[in-house]
């Protein structure tokens, strides 16, 4: 340790330090007074700025007649998404809804073959029957820590998370396949984890 | 030419670089402070963040100033953990300098404090042998650090703490040298203040200032053992105790107002979970994983790599004097030893290192500092190598947190709460743990249910819900997947408390959570 140094000029440091404290104490009590003088529950203006998520500031996003990923088209399947949450429930099971009620999932979507997340994806309903199929795109913008380091902490996938609310009045009350399809340079994949959600 | 060659060259002393440095490293963390300036607190750690902010914002709006709101687990409201100085001095600010939000205000107190850091450190440094290099030196080291420069930006009273711990131990070792009553005033009051804001970071400043009166104790020989000279010495100890004394009233009047909660049972200090939560388990401290944690994963957030600090030690064991490898080695000492104190909170949440990374870091720019007066090219050298690391690491680990969305879900819940639900009405919220992040956003108070309450608490609290509720009106119940769906135990009372909140409500989808109001 380097050798003590003489003490010299360093004997008001305390009294300095008692000052600051003291400085402190008066900022203090004239937070406090203004604080008071506005009343409980009195005005903090502009707390903070209104938030509107980029991507969820519609209400629901209406379902189109599936395009992409179509039967005749050529795609691949793989394991490298969870739909993992329907309306307020972990979605591991076939859930049931009302009719017109609107379909809120979450989840993450990975492109493994790019170490990122698609620029492209859309869940998928795809009806049993003659109910037919239907698409709603999603945008991957939620983090996700968890996902990325379960995948070998690849940053690409930090942002892998989505949210959509899907508007179910226009759809045929029946049984529906829930998957996601991204796009992989011209290539639709296929991400399938089972779920079944009966509507009506 | 030649001859503004030979004034820059007589200006590039070390002592203008190590300023130059210095500056530097105080304008990057004000340009990080901007570029978060208008962002929500919901980055890293929100959950922490956003229950400091919603005390403030409480406090601000005329809550209690001791026994003060953290809204989120029903009535009475408060459940306070660590002496609030930092809240009140950020809803202060918020409401002093109406122009800023609450979340920037605090972002503000947070900085402040990590800057006034210098102060104590440059009254310690200058108690010792070139201390005015040593600070510039490990000042930097510890300015450009990508863990400082996250942490100190967001809505945390870790840098208050940590400028109230570092105080006190400037404060003990000016004591020490010039015993006088302000000294022991100073002392005792300031090392009262950080024990009762965070004792996980004093502590390692009280294994700091107890490595500090060894020393002097060491160093000055035999006359130091003589009964008037010991008296400075048995007064520090005083002071730590009535410290320590502060710390424990400060407990026991939190502890009283949790057990007014139907959740506050589980949060008191005394609870078993909670001693484990703060202090772990013996496997814990035996495990690899802490080394993992204090050799890896902390010297890359605050260094940018792990391999630096591993350069650094080789190079401290293999240049410096032995004296000098004794303090590099105090300095290690003390880091590592918080990790074996609150092992479990530096397990789970890196933000912990707040508390005792500036050692890590102090003995970087010790070692820096030694090597100048041996190999001054080298130690320049590896300056700079420690001054790229770190703004590499900060890109690496902190940068896109720093400045990408999160946590859209939260926010859209917490902006249908603002346009629907009355601001004199409640929220009761399951799925989202007892993490104020919704609250605060929708500002208003809420009973947050976490996943893990037992069927008995369910039933209990569906009986009492108006003393849970504290008798303001329920604005709407935010249900998100939660564990109570398929717990065996619990299933059947969160059904019955689910059909008692919603009844005659109307059920919203927002995101992937029914909202009823």
């Amino acid at each position: 340790m380097n050798s003590i140094a003489e003490p010299s000029a360093k004997k008001s440091r305390s009294k300095v330090g008692l000052l600051v404290l003291g400085l402190l104490a008066v900022l203090l009590a004239t937070a406090y007074l203004s604080i008071r003088k506005h009343g409980a529950f009195g005005q903090v203006s502009s707390v903070r700025p209104r938030m509107n998520p980029p991507t969820l500031d519609s209400p629901a996003a209406n379902p189109e007649p599936l395009v992409v990923g179509k039967q005749q088209q050529a795609f691949h399947g793989v394991n490298s998404c969870v739909i993992a949450s329907i309306n307020g429930m972990n979605y591991d099971k076939t859930v049931a809804l009302g009719s017109g009620t609107v379909i809120g999932l979450g989840g993450w979507l990975l492109d493994k073959m790019s170490q990122t997340v698609p620029n492209r994806a859309w869940v998928v309903l795809a009806g049993q029957g003659a109910a037919g199929s239907y698409q709603v795109p999603i945008t991957l913008h939620e983090k996700k820590p968890d996902v990325s380091q379960h995948f070998g902490g690849v940053d690409g996938y930090t942002n892998s998370g989505f949210i959509v609310d899907i508007a179910s009045a226009a759809l045929p009350a029946g049984t529906y396949h829930v998957y996601i399809i991204f796009d992989h340079g011209g290539v639709y994949y296929t991400c399938d984890n089972g779920r079944q959600l009966k509507l009506g | 030419m030649n001859e503004r060659i030979a004034r820059l060259r007589v200006w590039f002393t070390v002592v203008n670089v190590e300023w130059l440095l210095f500056g530097l490293a105080i304008v990057f963390n004000l340009v990080q402070l901007a570029l978060s300036w208008n962002h929500p607190i919901l980055g890293e750690h929100a959950f922490r963040q956003t229950q400091t902010a919603i005390s403030a914002f409480w406090i601000a709006k005329g809550g209690s100033w001791l026994a003060y709101p953290t809204p989120v687990l029903g009535a009475p409201w408060s459940i306070p953990f660590e002496f609030p100085l930092y809240q009140w001095l950020a809803a202060g600010a918020a409401v002093l300098l109406p122009w800023i939000t609450l979340d920037q205000a605090g972002r503000l107190v947070s900085e402040l404090f990590f800057l006034a850091c210098l102060w104590p450190a440059w009254r310690i440094a200058t108690n010792y042998r070139d201390g005015p290099s040593m600070f510039r030196l490990c000042s930097v080291v510890v300015l450009l650090s990508p863990f400082y420069v996250f942490w100190s930006r967001s809505f945390m009273m870790e840098s208050a703490v940590l400028f109230f711990s570092i105080w006190f131990v400037a404060a003990l070792d000016d004591f020490l040298r010039r015993p006088n009553a302000y000294g022991f005033a100073e002392m005792t009051l300031i090392g009262s203040l950080a024990a009762c804001i965070k004792i996980t970071t004093f502590v390692g400043f009280a294994y700091a200032g107890a490595l500090i009166v060894c020393g002097l104790l060491l160093t000055s020989g035999w006359r130091s053992w003589h009964p008037k000279r010991m008296l400075p010495f048995l007064l520090t100890a005083v002071a730590v105790a009535l410290s320590m004394v502060a710390l424990l009233l400060w407990l026991h009047f939190g502890d009283d107002l949790k057990r007014l909660n139907w959740y506050g049972e589980n949060l008191v200090s005394s609870a078993a979970d909670m001693r484990k939560w703060n202090f772990g388990t013996l496997a814990q401290r035996k495990s690899w994983e802490i080394w993992h944690v204090a050799l890896l994963r902390a010297p890359n957030e605050a260094l940018g790599s792990w391999i630096v600090f591993l350069l650094m030690a080789f190079y401290a064991l293999a240049r410096l004097a032995w004296l000098q490898k004794v303090v590099f080695l105090a300095l290690i000492f003390l880091y590592l030893s918080v990790f074996f104190t609150f092992t479990n909170v530096h397990f789970v949440h890196n933000y912990y290192q707040y508390a005792n990374s500036i050692f890590l870091l102090a003995s970087i720019g010790y070692v820096l500092h030694a090597g100048m007066g041996k190999d001054r090219f080298l130690a320049l050298a590896l300056l700079g190598v420690v001054c790229l690391v770190e703004f590499a690491g900060f890109y690496r680990y902190f940068y896109h947190d720093m400045v990408e969305p999160n946590r859209q879900e939260q926010t859209l819940l917490a902006t249908f709460v603002r346009d629907n639900v009355p601001d004199d009405k409640m929220l009761v919220i399951f799925g989202l743990a007892w993490s104020p992040e919704v609250p605060y956003y929708a500002e208003r108070r809420a009973l947050m249910i976490p996943t893990g309450v037992s069927e008995s608490d369910l039933e209990r609290l569906s009986r009492q819900l108006d003393t849970a509720t504290g008798g303001v009106p329920i604005g709407a119940v935010i249900m998100c997947p939660n564990g109570f769906q398929s717990q065996p135990g619990s299933s059947q009372a969160y059904r019955g408390l689910v059909s008692k909140l919603v009844t005659g409500k109307t059920a919203h989808t927002v995101g992937y959570c029914i909202v009823s109001t």
